[in-house]
């Protein structure tokens, strides 16, 4: 697809970490400005390193990424004014308080919002002056998103936030993130492995399977497009098990009945792994 | 202001327990220091007669008058007490590169905080320059305390001698403790950086400041011997020459009849066997030659003057400070090239 | 095997460097051992070749090699427990894996066996290796009737402080829980443990005169005093006194020794070496016991984070 001034995009990328393992393969990705973009595969389909390589944390074995127009590997410092980054099971500071992380951020970016990451934090009943080591998880994952907006950044990468959030925990962290970036103009990439978590919150989707892009799309067209068949069908994208233990098949176009958007990712991931037992 | 009050209390509570023992150690180590001064100070007022022209123990002379002996006993075992905790001065500034410098950096890879920080942070140049200054302040700061301590400590040891043109106790008081400690803190981080991993890195860290320092020391040696004088230890007539208690010892051996000099090893390495050395500081390869007045050189010794003591305390220092910055150089490249965990 | 390989992956860093240096000593005091006795015999000869100067000057051909391995071994006998013992603990608590470790032990005294044992054993077999060449080093240069030479530093002596040491770490580390400060107050335990140690002799065994014989072959003083010339025992200062005096009497000359005091030595003769060491080790072994029960107390009851 071709996005006028994309806020993240790819060329080509590819990233082969030591023996051999490539993380990534041929990316080729233009993301618009705007509403939020959940990056889903499995574990170990590269969604971490790609939004690493946006970050400036992975380097690209070949190919190029682009924040605002800006590689961070030519212009780090210019890349990191547009992002905002909460990391992978966030590490917060074990010695230093909520307050502290605010400060903390505040002296390693002067433009840091401090009262805007506070007033996120008081609506979540975070105290300030609690430390960062006595904090439960979801409350650690706030902390790192509250620092992420306090960035005021226009592009907010967020690596698998949920991953240990309960329930209640993660439906929290996705009313604050929508909240903000609504509010806020900006544009957010969220990675997860569970696709009923971000179905309500974002507005597009990338499936990341074996380190390729295996469908990227708004999440209403994705889930227009396809439909589900209880039989095999020329359209089909890939066959899976259903819940009650049927085979049932991923289809372009219409079928037995819609596609909800977790079928459309597992058909995907699918045809992703049957795509690369075959290679 | 309030910016820089800011970033020294969070950069205190980063690291805060270690520059809390850190800081407890100097205290302790400086307070002895300045103890062991101030008895040293009021045992010379209360004997000043005892001290004398006595040197060394005075259970080891008999010239010494019966009076003098319990408390020249309890004198120098004071003093003795007092040079070990310059020993611990000598030690402190590679012991701060490896306590405060090499978990720096390395405890944020370690810990998974790289990650906020180095996102946060538009430069990582600029992150580390930040943390580094810190911690180089601080330990600059208790080094600083520590080298006057010690200066105050060599003075009350050695009240007759002008310190500042005066080699003893090179390295364990004054400025080179400083500077040192400035050199290792900085190759500490250096380690950390590199390895990423906080026990690795301090283990490592101990090596590579160990032999680093090492190496500067035997380049400084060599550089440093270009400003030495020889020194027989007998004159011409046969009186044993007067030490100038002030020099640095470079290197003890034989001025050979030609004028030259060689260190014993150096002897025996070009084939000379000094094995006898009459009362007159004269070397005798045989009891034979020794009989027939053959000598085949003096003992003497190279000395650096002690006048000549700032321009090695500066040496040192320049040295120590220089592979400090190429070490934060060096850092600089590897927190710029590296992943954060 | 497993149990092993496990160890030393779990640890890598820390035995890898204690190996580096317990084998690095080991090896130059095996050197210096196996090289002494050909050296000595060189030197001692009418008009000997080589270094043997030195041997004249300083009473060892090794120099700055033998000084090198005896500070050494003095500082790698209680760094090298510390650095094998303090993460033991620690590192499992800061990096949070205490949380799937000792649930997955269904006992945490299991765990810490399990754990504490394997670097128990790999402690054990490095200092013994260290303890084994400065034995072979000292009966190299002392010969085989070596009483209480070196005694702490060679050795069963050196291998009992050495588990004391590293017991006292792991109980350390559990106690602090993070690593770089329990380093550091382990360097300060360390520096109290050999004062400590130095202290306790001689266990209740009674000391008595030594006989001249005695004195001279390693004995471990306890005592001194003066006998004057009559036999009586007197002070340091009498001794002192009477010495002046004699020389003064007869100076230039120097004066008899039938009139002069004679040093008088108390202590344990070398040849009851086996029965301090034996009082001594298990003392040392009771102490790292209460160390080792310390260590289970609290990491039986300390949360894992």
């Amino acid at each position: 697809m071709n996005v006028t001034n994309p806020v993240l995009e790819t060329r080509g990328l590819a990233k082969r970490y030591r023996r051999g393992v490539w993380a990534l393969q041929g990316i080729d990705l233009e993301l618009p400005a705007g509403g939020i973009t959940a990056l889903v595969g499995p574990n170990a389909a590269g969604k971490s390193t790609l939004i690493k390589t946006w970050v400036g944390f992975e380097k690209p074995t070949r190919g190029s990424v682009r924040v605002a127009g800006i590689d961070p590997w030519k212009d780090r410092s210019g890349a990191l004014t547009h992002l905002g980054y909460v990391p992978q099971s966030p590490a917060l500071y074990d010695g230093l308080s909520v307050e502290d992380h605010l400060d903390l951020a505040r002296q390693l970016r002067p433009s840091f919002d401090r009262e805007y990451a506070r007033g996120r934090l008081a609506q979540l009943d975070i105290p300030a002056d609690r430390g960062a080591r006595s904090l439960s998880g979801g409350q650690q994952a706030q902390v790192a998103l509250a620092i992420a907006l306090g960035t005021r950044a226009p592009i907010l990468l967020l690596d698998e936030p949920l991953a240990s959030l309960d329930p209640l925990a993660r439906r929290e962290f996705l009313h604050v993130l929508t909240d903000a970036v609504r509010g806020d103009g900006a544009t957010a990439l969220l990675s997860s492995h569970i696709v009923t978590d971000v179905e309500q919150a974002c507005d597009r989707l990338i499936v990341l399977g074996v380190g390729r892009i295996l469908l990227h799309d708004t999440v209403a067209a994705a889930e227009a497009a396809h439909a589900i068949s209880s039989t095999e069908h020329p359209n089909a994208v890939a066959s899976f098990g259903a819940p009650d233990g049927s085979r049932i098949w991923l289809v372009r176009g219409t079928g037995d009945r819609p596609a909800t958007l977790d079928e459309v990712v597992l058909g995907y991931l699918a045809s992703g792994r049957s795509t690369a037992a075959a290679a | 202001m309030s910016g820089a009050l800011t970033w020294a209390r969070l950069s205190f509570r980063q690291q805060k327990w270690e520059l809390l023992l850190v800081v407890l150690g100097v205290a302790g180590v400086t307070a002895g220091m300045v103890w062991f001064a101030n008895t040293l100070e009021a045992l010379r007022v209360t004997s000043p007669q005892c001290l004398g022209g006595v040197s060394g123990d005075p259970r080891m002379s008999f010239s010494v008058p019966a009076a003098c002996q319990a408390f020249l006993t309890e004198y120098y075992e004071t003093e003795n007490w007092a040079s070990n905790l310059t020993n611990l001065a000598w030690a402190a500034p590679f012991g701060m590169g490896v306590i405060l410098g090499a978990p720096l950096v390395a405890r944020e890879i370690d810990g998974g905080t790289a990650q906020l920080a180095w996102s946060l942070s538009r430069s990582r140049v600029g992150w580390l320059l930040r943390r580094i200054a810190f911690v180089t302040l601080f330990g600059l700061v208790l080094l600083a305390v520590l080298a006057v301590g010690s200066e105050l400590l060599t003075g009350a040891i050695f009240p007759d001698r002008t310190l500042g043109e005066d080699f003893v106790w090179f390295g364990r008081r004054g400025i080179p403790i400083v500077a040192r400690g400035v050199g290792a803190i900085l190759l500490g981080v250096l380690v950390g950086a590199v390895v990423g991993r906080v026990l690795p890195a301090v283990l490592a860290s101990i090596l590579v400041i160990g032999v680093a320092f090492t190496g500067i020391s035997l380049a400084l040696d060599q550089v440093n011997r270009s400003e030495a004088t020889l020194q027989p230890m007998y004159a011409a007539s046969g009186e044993p020459e007067q030490f100038d208690m002030a020099a640095l010892d470079v290197a003890f051996g034989i001025e050979t009849v030609d004028g030259e000099f060689m260190t014993y090893t150096d002897a025996f390495e070009d084939g000379f066997t000094p094995n006898f050395t009459d009362e007159n500081g004269q070397v005798f390869e045989s009891e034979a030659d020794l009989q027939a007045g053959e000598p085949i050189g003096r003992d003497a010794r190279l000395v650096i003057a002690g006048e000549k003591y700032p321009l090695l305390v500066l040496r040192d220092s320049i040295v120590a400070i220089l592979v400090g910055l190429a070490a934060l150089a060096l850092s600089a490249v590897v927190v710029i090239r590296r992943r954060p965990a | 095997m497993t149990w092993a390989r496990l160890a030393f992956r779990l640890q890598r860093s820390s035995v890898g460097s204690a190996a580096l240096v317990s084998l690095g000593l080991a090896a130059l005091g095996a050197w210096l051992a196996l090289s002494l006795p050909s050296m000595l015999a060189r030197c001692d000869v009418p008009n000997p070749v080589d270094q043997c100067g030195t041997v004249y000057l300083f009473g060892s051909p090794m120099g700055d090699p033998a000084l090198l391995f005896n500070l050494g071994i003095g500082v790698a006998m209680y760094a090298v427990p510390i650095v094998l013992g303090v993460p033991l603990v620690t590192s499992e608590v800061e990096r949070r894996t205490a949380m799937i470790a000792w649930p997955l032990a269904g006992s945490r005294l299991k765990w810490l066996a399990w754990r504490g044992g394997s670097v128990l054993v790999i402690g054990l077999v490095l200092t013994g290796v260290m303890a084994l060449a400065a034995e072979a080093l000292v009966r190299a240069n002392v010969g085989s009737d070596i009483g209480f030479a070196s005694h702490g530093a060679r050795g069963i002596s050196l291998l009992t402080r050495a588990a004391l040491m590293l017991v006292v770490a792991v109980a350390l580390g559990a106690v602090i829980g993070r690593l770089l400060p329990s380093l550091l107050v382990g360097i300060a335990l360390a520096a109290g443990i050999s004062i400590v140690v130095q202290a306790l002799p001689p266990y209740g065994v009674e000391p008595s005169e030594l006989t001249a014989a005695e004195a001279i072959r390693y004995p471990m003083t306890t005592g001194h005093a003066y006998r004057a010339p009559d036999g009586t025992l007197i002070s340091e200062d009498e001794a002192n006194a009477i010495s002046i005096a004699a020389y003064a009497e007869y100076s230039p000359e120097f004066p008899p020794d039938s009139i002069l005091p004679t040093d008088v030595s108390y202590g344990i003769a070398g040849s009851r070496y086996h029965e301090v060491l034996a009082r001594e080790s298990a003392v040392l072994i009771g102490a790292t016991v209460v160390a080792g029960g310390v260590a289970a107390f609290v990491v039986s009851r300390r949360r894992p984070e």
